[in-house]
């Protein structure tokens, strides 16, 4: 085991820390900083075409698609500068992350030539239409349907039905939608993973209104919304596995990203504690000391999910580590908000947030998106432990 | 940057892990820990002797393997699972970690290689007003390196062997409640006499102390982490196994969740320790923090999981037949030894820069 770098990885991580420098204190210096999901939108889909442009967007794609076929230091390398350099959340993430790796993976290679280039060009934003009011924790149970018609252009996909917490949906130029295209299917049977576009009358956008005052997510409505025929990755009603296959992309190197900004965040709150005293506090020091050790343990858990063996003392945290970030961010906001006292609860005219104040409320979020901490539970239980799985209805 | 084990580094986990399941079942643990030493000799000899693993740490022209903190962590990992007493804390990595930061050549000769090869045991102490307590293996060891915690910080080698010594300290075994971690109280009788035994003092011997006993809190961390993997590991069996409701208690969400949140805690402490194994030995100067790291996660991790054994076990947890107990008492043992885990946790609030009084 090794965790430094080789020279020329050193000279890589120079290179893009660079580039990001000069674009973030020059032309973006106004998107710096940025962590609300929604803040300064249109300005960061210019800057997902900047990183697009310069290469940086998605850069273990092949180069036919845009990429750089870097491989994974290099790729751990970039998300620990992108974060170190304060730049922006991507609002390209749904696309580089999670719809360019399902179609570099299943879809045919004329989708492939119509979508992988414009994701990693950052001209067209993504979002996953996956929950529905129906099929939250239990997705198997989605019920908007999609039935193939004959349509003015040739046959196309009629669909119907409703989505629900669609991060970022308003951005969206496409959308990757789980729907049921065999009548009268049950589960995870017969279903399709349709791309549908955004921008058409029959789909409806109604943003949600969340606790933190902001709107990240938001309600799709289809009603009678079209996509042709040939937008469909893998076969009509094997929909579900291709679905399972781009939840399994998130590993390791996006949760390093994630990492650096939480470290932002745990720094942000020692010096709030120095500035204001409560760094004295015995148990105020025990608690950011437990952040910090939670911390590198999730930085060492991300290199073991990184390793490309099959030992199992080295891959064990794929299944626990969705839980244990969710759950230490949310404890990280609750510390913040011990740290500041009455301080951190003071909002804007607005009901604007501060950052650790958004921490606080946003982090609710953490432990109920992607898999909320008693499924993961059961997941554990059941996929790694071997234990008897849940009746299911 | 490469997240694999060496060929040799899973070679050493295997050899360790074949040797365990041969010597450590609950029964010869339980003769060891019944034993007037504490621990069993035959064993002891197999894995110091024929397997080197007691000179591990020592270099190689000192008669050890001259491997690192990565490999000993691995070692202790595979022994963990078992509870197997043994004096190779003390002998294979405090008694050298100190005795290497000492920079005295001689004394390096002289003791290294009679450690390495499992001749000798050796136990560190620190004196408090001439008494060390709860010494592990201190009432047995060949050899006592202690460690007076005044200003001058002397620092004495007994050989326990040498009958001269004793009229200059007192030896006594202490009966603890983890019988896996035999302890003894060394008292000194003669502070005269122990200037005969002086080696070091000031600054360097406390350095080198400091840094024996965070190499320790790294092999101990990796030892719990292997425990708290078999709390788990039996405790999945038994769930499996028992059945009430006419199904498999296993098959309970209240069980199974409490199952995976013992798991999720055995990874991030597993994490923790490897983490630290290797920044350690790439970065030397991070040793304090990292050793609180591994320490605190898995003490934590070991005592949340033997607490759960028992409970999910039911009554037949509670009793002295099940080794559920000794996991227990082993989790509560190391969340003590050596610091601790709030003295840990205070190292790394003050290398995170928190200041400590008023507002700066």
């Amino acid at each position: 085991m090794k965790l430094s770098f080789t020279k020329a990885q050193e000279a890589f991580r120079t290179e893009i820390a660079d580039w990001l420098d000069r674009q973030l204190t020059g032309p973006y210096s106004d998107v710096r900083g940025i962590t609300s999901q929604t803040e300064a939108a249109q300005r960061r889909i210019q800057w997902e075409q900047e990183l697009g442009r310069a290469g940086w967007s998605a850069i273990g794609w092949p180069e036919e698609f845009g990429g750089r076929e870097a491989d994974l230091a290099e790729q751990v390398i970039f998300a620990e500068e992108y974060a170190r350099a304060k730049a922006p959340g991507r609002l390209g993430h749904m696309g580089v992350e999670l719809a360019g790796p399902t179609i570099l993976a299943f879809g045919s290679d004329a989708q492939k030539q119509r979508f992988l280039p414009s994701i990693s060009r950052g001209e067209e934003m993504w979002c996953q239409g996956y929950s529905e009011p129906n099929a939250g924790s239990d997705l198997a149970n989605v019920n908007t349907k999609a039935r193939l018609e004959q349509g003015p252009m040739g046959k196309q996909w009629v669909i119907e039905g409703q989505k629900i917490w669609t991060s970022l949906a308003q951005f969206a130029d496409w959308c990757f939608v789980i729907c049921r295209t065999e009548q009268g299917s049950q589960g995870r049977h017969g279903l399709s993973y349709l791309l549908v576009p955004m921008d058409q009358p029959g789909i409806d956008i109604r943003p949600i209104r969340q606790m933190t005052g902001e709107s990240d997510f938001n309600e799709v409505f289809f009603d009678k919304a079209v996509t042709a025929a040939d937008n469909i990755v893998g076969q009509a009603g094997a929909g579900w596995q291709v679905a399972m296959g781009t939840l399994s992309f998130e590993r390791g190197v996006s949760t390093l990203a994630q990492q650096m900004h939480f470290r932002n965040e745990l720094a942000t709150i020692i010096s709030m504690a120095n500035a204001n005293g409560q760094s004295s506090d015995p148990i105020i020091r025990q608690r950011i000391a437990k952040a910090w050790r939670g911390l590198q343990a999730m930085r060492a858990s991300a290199l073991r999910m990184l390793s490309q063996t099959d030992d199992g003392m080295l891959t064990g945290p794929q299944f626990t580590y969705k839980i244990f970030w969710a759950s230490w961010h949310r404890q990280l906001g609750e510390l913040a908000m011990d740290v500041m006292g009455q301080e951190g609860e003071l909002t804007g005219g607005d009901y604007e947030l501060s950052d650790m104040t958004r921490l606080f409320l946003f982090s609710r979020a953490d432990t109920i998106y992607a898999g909320t901490n008693q499924i993961q539970r059961n997941l554990i239980a059941e996929r790694a432990l071997g234990l008897p799985k849940e009746p299911r209805g | 940057m490469q997240f694999e084990f060496t060929e040799e580094q899973t070679m050493i986990r295997q050899m360790v892990s074949d040797f365990a399941r041969d010597h450590a079942s609950s029964q010869q643990v339980r003769q060891a820990m019944a034993s007037e030493s504490g621990f069993d000799p035959d064993s002891w000899q197999v894995l110091s002797q024929n397997l080197g693993i007691a000179g591990l740490l020592v270099p190689d022209d000192l008669g050890g393997q001259g491997l690192g903190l990565i490999e000993m962590a691995l070692v202790f990992e595979q022994l963990g699972q078992y509870l197997l007493p043994s004096p190779l804390l003390q002998t294979g990595v405090i008694g050298p970690t100190l005795l290497l930061n000492l920079q005295d050549k001689a004394l390096q000769q002289h003791w290294l290689p009679q450690l390495a090869s499992g001749q000798l045991t050796v136990s560190v102490a620190r004196l408090v007003d001439g008494i060390a307590d709860y010494v592990i293996g201190g009432h047995s060891a060949d050899v006592l390196i202690l460690c007076s915690d005044d200003i001058n910080n002397e620092l004495y080698i007994i050989d326990t062997a040498d009958r001269k010594c004793q009229g200059t300290i007192r030896v006594t075994r202490q009966d603890m409640m983890d019988q896996t971690r035999a302890a003894g109280r060394i008292e000194v009788l003669n502070q005269k006499g122990m200037d005969e035994y002086r080696v070091a003092d000031g600054t360097s011997a406390k350095n080198a102390l400091q840094r024996a006993e965070q190499f320790g809190h790294i092999a101990v961390a990796a030892e719990a982490v292997g425990s708290a993997q078999s709390c788990l590991d039996k405790t999945v069996q038994y769930v499996k196994d028992r059945r009430q409701f006419g199904r498999a208690i296993g098959s309970f969400q209240a069980v199974k969740h409490q199952l995976a949140d013992m798991m999720v805690h055995i990874e991030a402490a597993r994490s923790a320790v490897y983490f630290s194994a290797c920044s350690v030995a790439e970065q030397p100067l991070q040793l304090p923090e990292m050793a609180s790291l591994a320490r605190v996660q898995a003490s934590e991790a070991l005592s949340l999981c033997a607490a759960e054994m028992i409970q999910l076990h039911g009554g037949i947890g509670f009793t002295w037949e099940h080794d559920a107990h000794l996991y227990f008492k082993r989790a509560r043992s190391t969340a003590t030894l050596l610091a601790t885990n709030s003295a840990l946790d205070e190292v790394i609030a003050e290398q995170l820069g928190l200041c400590s009084e008023g507002v700066s």
